[in-house]
């Protein structure tokens, strides 16, 4: 368990470590290293502890990591992708897709395959986190738009 | 009449300046779209159809008097840019809620290039700190994380000044094999023990990042050209650094 909190703060300094590398103000980074390590922590506790596997760890930690964004893109008024591109960036596959490179680079079949499949796995887990994210987000602001002009009336 | 026909011509440049810049400081084809259409809607085209792709924003408006624009922009390579994203965004939110003119909004466009939000030093700093911090989040030892920012800091040099006029996909491919050979130079040196953890905390680097994720998402929205052209760009990167690195392996396997 100790090891998944070390890996989350790890996470969590990678994050915004690239926020740094991909310009984001630096008023931003601490929210790029929190919302790291959360979304870390979840498929971490996800793929080690539960084991749930790749595709839906890694849903549920983009999908709790683009809410966050979506809240913090609210309050800090910038755009969503500015908070989501770094903290959802422990997500992506690498371990995957370079063993898939070392499979292919080799000639060793399987091991491209299987982690290509596993590549594929965790992107989809990630698009369809942050697809439903912004779904929920649509109907967040329609339910509130309904709200505003109840109350107005 | 040709008063508004100024202002509609104006309005979509500035459209058009936005959506492109949006584009090339790291936004998706989506919100690209959207920002397009937000600041023509606002001041209230009858009509608008915007298409944008990975190498092409097309936009035609018609107004309520019959004037009828249409214009098209060549997108060209992209980075990450939050800080000028986020100027970008800004300025399209104050177009849309009139609080600048097209003219303000002209000048700020301009200046969103000078936007730098940290020194040069800063970026070597986040290059090793994220090299080493994503080789021990995949299992390596500190001595790995160690090696791993011996290697990351020839990489950001070769990407911040040698490599900048290079082609994006020759660039990646070099940088891959730079970062290789410092890899296997830090373990033969005995600071780092697992090549391939240190290899993979070093190519995040260089990784595609968001792209692959992005391509999905497109496909799963029924964009296909986009999610067609975000997948290509993402396997031809892998495919870059596969090269770069597998290059580095065999060069030192030669040399010693």
């Amino acid at each position: 368990m100790t090891n998944i909190w070390f890996v989350s703060v790890a996470g969590g300094i990678g994050a915004a470590s690239f926020g740094l590398l991909y310009h984001l103000k630096p008023k931003h980074l601490p929210y790029a290293l929190i919302c790291g390590f959360i979304t870390t922590l979840i498929m971490m506790a996800g793929t080690e502890t539960y084991e749930f596997g790749n595709l839906i760890s890694n849903f549920a930690a983009s999908f709790c990591g683009a809410l966050l964004c979506i809240f913090l893109s609210r309050y800090k008024k910038a755009p969503f992708t500015v908070f989501m591109v770094p903290s959802l960036f422990p997500l992506v596959p690498g371990r995957a897709l370079y063993y898939s490179m070392v499979g292919f680079m080799t000639h060793d079949k399987e091991l491209f395959i299987d982690n290509i499949v596993a590549s594929v796995e965790i992107a989809f887990g990630i698009a369809i986190g942050i697809m439903l994210a912004n779904v929920f987000n649509v109907f967040y602001l329609k339910e509130k738009k309904k709200v505003e002009k109840k109350t107005k009336n | 009449m040709k008063e508004i026909k100024v202002d509609v011509d104006l309005m979509l440049r500035t459209a058009l300046d936005i959506g492109q810049n949006l584009w090339v400081y790291g936004a998706d084809v989506r919100r690209v779209e959207d920002a397009v259409s937000r600041i023509c809607k606002s001041y209230g085209v009858a009509h608008i159809e915007v298409f944008c792709i990975a190498s092409l924003l097309q936009v035609s408006v018609r107004m309520p008097d019959g004037t009828y624009l249409q214009e098209m922009r060549r997108l060209k390579a992209s980075g990450n840019n939050m800080a000028r994203l986020e100027e970008l965004n800004d300025i399209s939110r104050k177009i849309c809620n009139k609080e600048i003119t097209l003219d303000e909004a002209g000048s700020r466009i301009r200046r969103v290039k000078t936007i730098e939000p940290y020194r040069s030093l800063y970026y070597y700093v986040a290059a090793a700190f994220g090299a080493a911090a994503f080789c021990f989040f995949f299992g390596g030892t500190w001595h790995d994380s160690i090696a791993a920012v011996i290697a990351a800091v020839p990489i950001t040099f070769f990407d911040r000044h040698v490599l900048l006029k290079a082609d994006m996909m020759a660039r990646i491919m070099l940088e891959a094999l730079t970062g290789g050979i410092f890899v296997l130079l830090a373990v033969l040196c005995g600071i780092g023990e697992n090549v391939d953890l240190i290899s993979i905390g070093v190519l995040m680097l260089l990784t595609p990042g968001m792209v692959f994720g992005n391509a999905i998402q497109d496909f799963l929205n029924s964009d296909v050209l986009a999610g067609l052209s975000n997948l290509v760009k993402a396997i031809i990167v892998s495919v870059m650094i596969a090269i770069g690195i597998g290059a580095s392996y065999i060069l030192w396997g030669r040399i010693v």
